[in-house]
């Protein structure tokens, strides 16, 4: 057994000890600049009394203009902190909320362009708009001092704390480091805790994820230091192969679990088998990870391998028929020779589904066949219920081998389709190109006007949230033009087309889209009926139906349920394409 | 072959002659063969008493289901539209509904010309799969495969319109060709089906009952009221029922588990396997199955790895014991405390012959075996008349005989506090209680304690023919109604004295004759109820492992992937991985760990929601050294978060960019 600590710790943080010096710094900053004057403590509990109390004060939020001001003197410092403090009216605590609120915003805004604190998912958007909102109303009730205008380079925090007037010795920081040795259940929750969730908006340099090529040529030249341990471990699990030919003789099945690859062991157990078993046995094997593994796959291949010609070309094709009478085949006629059925991966996803695990369960079940599984996921035996789990009659070892599955994940493509880049399957840009070469003209144009699009989309939602030098540049009037003039000059169709020119008031922060999610169906079409792409729905599908076969092009619904298609690439990516297509 | 969905094994090398494959196997495991066939004997003794045992539980209410079936099928044919049914409580274990429906199925289709169709929730989603189920099990049921079957299909089918697959018509046309007496329609599961489907089936059901003779059965595990409740009033009008109830799953235990022990049992469970055992049964649900498949493995595991059992077998000769036999022999815990003893004792010679000669030692542990397994069996005896004794007396908390088996087995028993009130009750019964007591004892034929009791039977008869038919019991002079609490004060001071009253002469004849009875039995229980650890060989007959079957029966196949990403070195037990001395035992970060390994602990330290962009930038961080290549780094990256996604422990997220949710705690 592993041995565990498990110490109790008090909630609070008692070490901090971050990892990043950069927090350090920033950390003693705060300490620096701290002033002692008394302090409206602001929890982040406090929130939504905050959104409110500013409502209150604010009536509703006035569209502002889009000029951001982020560092601002305080009025009068001496007024803000001295007031009194104890007869309260509800103006003076909403006053003071929204204040502290400010404070508390601004560090936001400037620790996001520091890249300091940790931004979540969805929690950051709403702070960061009230951050915004905040400050914007601090600027026109007060009408403060602009300081700066273009803050393209993001300030020192002392500084910045020194400007604002930073005020407290206490500032509550969160620490970015987890409370140590929390016991699971704990650490669950703390990691789930509202906000939690802060993680950097750093992101992959396409160069980090290797190619198929250049993964296998690092993979296979790699050379593991436990190649011994391993091979030391695998000889002890071989050493229980007897008893595991005894087990299955009794009449138990075998399931196979722990971390590794246990094919190879599983092959070796065969050939062991094969060798030792007191009557030689037919043995099938089924690589339950193989993508195009069906049911009627296993089904056939037992009745052509086991059945003679005659008798397995009678049976039924329907899998639950043939699975019947295979079953009634060997109960009427038991076959002379034991069988085997080496279930490789039987928690894989093909075969998950609960028709087919019901149907390995009766096969487990019959006495004439046994069955050796191998399961890799560590909650598998989720899988079988009561009856499930008595029919398949598992005894169950561990069998952890460290060994790589090799055979059961194709590396790159999931990694690929786990950060959704699934683009990178088809070869990326490159294939697309080669792809759209032979396709016809209006398939290129349509696949242009595609991307083009998506890149028209990706710019106005990203436009909410870009960083406010930027937004500074952009003329208050139109500021979704001056986007796309900045971003895509390389797009000349799209201008003024159907696309309606929303009047931005203020930019409405919304979550930052991982992946764009891509182009209505009916604009698309529309738009290819304008440039005169096809001239029909019909043809329209079947120019999507080459993309759709080649993987170029994907499409999902989305909440309200309409169909969004999409090219499943990167930004820079798209560009380039578009720059190709054009 | 690794990219082939299935195929048939080809073995790299010729299958040797079977003469030659058994010569590898040396040392002690040279006996496994001659084990082995032990094992089968033992065993097959042992399974078919379970087996008959499993059949013989549930036969009463197989059989009086199935005479059910007869009686219905002939007489309802057309009279009224309401659907015989029998409604069997089966009690909450779910588990064991599957063997009894099977009983009952095996009993119906081999008496009567009948067919039977199980149903489970699983296979009835809606009204039309549901029919088309029952349709499709009923007409191809195996009992009609008769040899001149092969001319009977299609020709209905020239006359009439072909029939959808879910329309009864066809049931009915195939009754009707089979002249079948009934179609006997078991829902196994009632809880589980919806309750609407189930009321719109039997609905339908008795729209055909003139046609189709349906008797239907329905397993239910709560109670008919709650069955009740989730019908239709229409459909529970509809049903004929009988309600028919089956053992209850403690007792069917309770039973099967007596079947494990019996005096000529060879190979005993010891005390701590049956109690994870028992455990396992009552905190899991299993079935009974499932509980004999735990002893089989146990009789499996007890031959396989323990060379020693070979002295279990009848016909054992020294010349068929492995090398190292002998050895092992002498190296058990309990020969050599035996041995020491011995000497203790002053027995040198014979510590002597047993060390030096394999023939005294073998004739030696056979006889100590032989009467370890009698003073086993004594244990067993006495158990039973404890539990007699214990059923006779009415104010006596009653415990399972099981729980008595593995508490005395445990050697627990003798000085527990459950045998001091049973023997206070004892000196305190009546005389129609101490009456029925002997009574059953003599019945238990097996007990030293028969002649004995026989004889005090004899006694007692006498003295109550003495008193009288119409006398009240005799009472024992430890009765509580015998005694008077007395109150004197003696120089202004209270003084409380318990006295026993008069006895009358007749209570006093009865008290001593129950001295005598208790005083027997105490003697009794004394010598039988040893310590079975203190027997020499115990570890040859009492098979007391409770490792092998925690590993195989309960995995926890979680805890054994986080254990080997979290600490490798527990599997690898290499030198590189191994925690420094100095350190906490707690495992650390290194890089000479496998990476998906630190890719995990990378993955524990994180929160709910990773970068991985940040987290690809902390593994490089302790993967790759200066000498590393950095694609070789990268690569083995993708290879950790790849192999992370295909263990579960990550999903892919729309929220971020490069983002990936967590999936799963450590621990939780």
């Amino acid at each position: 057994m592993v041995k565990r600590k498990c110490i109790a710790e008090d909630d609070e943080p008692q070490s901090i000890t971050p990892k990043k010096p950069k927090i350090q710094l920033f950390e003693e900053d705060v300490i620096q600049v701290a002033t002692p004057r008394a302090a409206i403590e602001t929890p982040s509990k406090q929130r939504s009394i905050l959104k409110r109390a500013h409502r209150e004060l604010d009536g509703e939020a006035t569209p502002r203009s889009l000029r951001k001001v982020l560092f601002t003197t305080p009025a009068k410092p001496g007024d803000e902190d001295d007031e009194p403090r104890d007869n309260q009216s509800l103006l003076t605590l909403a006053r003071d909320a929204d204040r502290s609120a400010r404070r508390k915003s601004a560090r936001r805004l400037m620790g996001q362009s520091d890249e300091f604190e940790d931004i979540d998912g969805i929690d950051a958007e709403e702070e960061e708009a009230l951050a915004r909102e905040i400050i914007d109303g601090e600027e026109d009730v007060e009408d403060e001092i602009v300081l700066g205008e273009d803050i393209d380079v993001p300030d020192t925090p002392s500084k910045s704390g020194k400007l604002r007037g930073r005020p407290k010795g206490r500032r509550r920081a969160r620490s970015p480091t987890p409370p140590q040795d929390l016991p699971p259940h704990e650490l669950y929750f703390f990691q789930n805790r509202p906000g939690a969730n802060k993680t950097s908006t750093n992101t992959l340099p396409s160069s980090a994820l290797l190619n198929h090529e250049d993964y296998f040529a690092n993979i296979n030249a790699y050379k593991d230091p436990h190649e011994e341990d391993k091979v030391y471990l695998k000889d002890l699990h071989k050493r229980s192969f007897d008893q595991w030919v005894f087990e299955l003789e009794e009449g138990f099945n075998i399931c196979l679990y722990g971390y590794g690859s246990k094919r190879e062991l599983v092959l070796e157990y065969a050939e062991y088998l094969y060798q030792h078993a007191s009557r030689q046995p037919k043995i099938l094997v089924v690589n339950g990870y193989t993508p195009a593994l069906t049911l009627k796959d296993i089904l056939t291949t037992i009745s052509t391998n086991l059945l003679p010609k005659s008798q397995a070309t009678k049976l039924p094709a329907q899998p639950a028929a043939l699975l019947e009478s295979l079953l009634a085949t060997f109960t009427a006629s038991p076959p002379a020779t034991p069988i085997y059925l080496f279930i490789n991966s039987i928690d894989a996803a093909p075969i998950r589904k609960g028709s087919i695990q019901t149907a390995l369960a009766r096969l487990a079940s019959h006495p004439s066949i046994s069955i050796v599984a191998t399961a890799d996921t560590p909650n598998f035996s989720l899988m079988w219920d009561i009856s499930l789990r008595t029919q398949f009659h598992f005894l169950f070892h561990d069998t952890t081998t460290f060994a790589p599955y090799t055979a059961e994940i194709d590396v790159v493509d999931d990694v690929n389709t786990l950060l959704g880049r699934s683009g990178r399957r088809i070869g990326g840009k490159d294939g697309v190109t080669y792809v759209l070469r032979s396709l016809p003209e209006n398939a290129r144009n349509l696949f242009r006007i595609l991307v083009a699009e998506q890149l028209a989309l990706a710019a106005e939602s990203d436009g909410a949230v870009l960083p406010i030098a930027e937004e500074e540049l952009v003329d208050d009037d139109e500021p979704l033009l001056g986007f796309d003039d900045l971003e895509e000059p390389e797009t000349p169709s799209k201008r003024g087309r159907g696309r309606p020119a929303k009047a931005r008031p203020k930019p409405k922060p919304k979550p930052l889209p991982s992946v764009v999610e891509g182009v209505e169906y009916r604009t698309l079409y529309h738009k290819a009926v304008e440039e005169f792409v096809c001239s029909s729905e019909m043809g329209f599908r079947t120019l999507l139906k080459e993309f759709h076969d080649h993987q170029i092009i994907e499409s999902r619904k989305d909440g309200m349920g309409t169909e969004r298609l999409s090219v499943p690439f990167e930004r820079e990516e798209l560009e380039s394409l578009l720059e190709e297509l054009v | 072959m690794e990219y082939e969905t299935c195929y048939a094994f080809e073995p790299q090398t010729e299958r040797r002659p079977a003469k030659k494959r058994r010569v590898e196997t040396h040392g002690l495991h040279a006996s496994w063969e001659a084990r082995r066939n032990i094992y089968e004997e033992l065993w097959a003794e042992q399974s078919a008493r379970l087996e008959g045992l499993l059949y013989e539980i549930n036969e009463v209410t197989v059989t009086d289901i199935a005479n059910f079936v007869q009686t219905h099928s002939a007489s309802s044919r057309d009279e009224c539209s309401s659907i015989p049914s029998a409604i069997i409580s089966a009690g909450p274990s779910i588990a064991s509904h599957a063997t009894l429906f099977q009983h009952i199925c095996k009993k119906i289709t081999s008496s009567s010309n009948s067919t039977f169709v199980p149903v489970t929730a699983s296979g009835a989603p809606n009204l039309k799969t549901l029919l088309k189920n029952i349709i499709q099990k009923a007409t191809s049921s195996e009992a009609y495969q008769d040899d001149e079957d092969d001319e009977l299909p299609l020709q209905p089918a020239v006359k009439q319109p072909r029939l959808l697959n879910y329309d009864l018509q066809i049931l009915c046309n195939w009754v009707e060709e089979r002249g079948a007496s009934k179609v006997v329609v078991a829902f196994q599961d009632c809880e589980a089906l919806d309750g609407a489907l189930l009321s719109s089936v039997i609905e339908l059901f008795s729209c055909w009952i003139d046609r189709i003779p349906f008797v239907l059965l329905f397993g239910i595990a709560t109670s008919i009221e709650n069955f009740q409740a989730k019908l239709t009033r229409r459909a529970a009008r509809c049903i004929d029922g009988q309600q028919f109830d089956t053992v209850k799953a403690e007792s069917a235990l309770e039973r099967v588990f007596a079947t494990i022990h019996t005096p000529e049992t060879r190979l005993w469970l010891g005390p701590g396997l049956c109690t994870a055992l028992l455990r396992r049964q009552t905190d899991h649900m299993q079935s009974l199955h499932a509980f004999v498949d735990s002893v089989q493995y146990a009789y499996m595991t007890a031959f396989y790895a323990n060379a020693t059992t070979q002295l279990l077998g009848e016909s054992a000769s020294i010349d068929s014991v492995s090398p190292g036999f002998f050895e092992a022999l002498r190296n058990l815990p309990s020969f050599r405390e035996h041995a020491s003893s011995l000497l203790d004792e002053q027995r040198a010679p014979l510590v002597r012959s047993l060390l030096e000669s394999d023939n005294d030692l073998f004739v030696y542990a056979q006889n100590e075996i032989s009467s370890g397994r009698e003073s086993l069996s004594g244990i067993l005896g006495a158990v039973d008349v404890l539990h007699a004794i214990q059923s006779c007396l009415p104010n006596l908390q009653q415990t399972l005989r099981s729980s008595l088996v593995v508490d005395s087995l445990d050697g627990r028993l003798a000085d527990s506090s459950w045998i001091r009130n049973l023997m206070l009750s004892v000196r305190r019964a009546s005389s129609n209680f101490l009456n029925s007591m002997l009574e059953r004892l003599i019945k238990l034929s097996h007990s030293e304690l028969h002649p004995t009791c026989e004889r005090l039977l004899a006694d007692l008869k006498e003295l109550l023919h003495s008193q009288g038919s119409e006398a009240a019991p005799l009472r024992s002079e430890e009765d509580l109604k015998n005694s008077t609490l007395r109150t004197t004060i003696v120089a202004k001071k209270v003084e409380l004295s318990k006295a026993k009253s008069t006895l009358t002469k007749g209570d006093a004849a009865y008290s001593s004759l129950l001295r005598r009875f208790s005083d027997a039995l105490d003697g009794y229980l004394n010598s039988t109820l040893i310590d079975p650890k203190t027997l020499v060989f115990h570890e040859i007959f009492i098979y007391d492992l409770k490792s092998p079957h925690r590993d195989v029966f309960t995995p926890k196949p979680r805890f054994a992937v986080e254990r080997a990403l979290a600490s490798p070195n527990d599997y690898l037990n290499c030198e590189c991985c191994a925690p420094k001395p100095g350190e906490e035992e707690e495992s650390t970060l290194s890089a000479t760990q496998p990476a998906t390994a630190i890719l995990y602990q990378l993955y524990l330290e994180s929160g709910a929601i990773i970068n991985v962009s940040d987290l690809r930038s902390a593994f490089v961080t302790i993967v790759g050294g200066e000498e590393r290549d950095e694609s070789e780094t990268a690569a083995l990256f993708q290879r950790s978060l790849a192999e992370l996604q295909y263990l579960g422990l990550v999903k892919t997220t729309k929220k971020k960019t490069d983002h990936v949710l967590k999936v799963s705690w450590n621990g939780l």
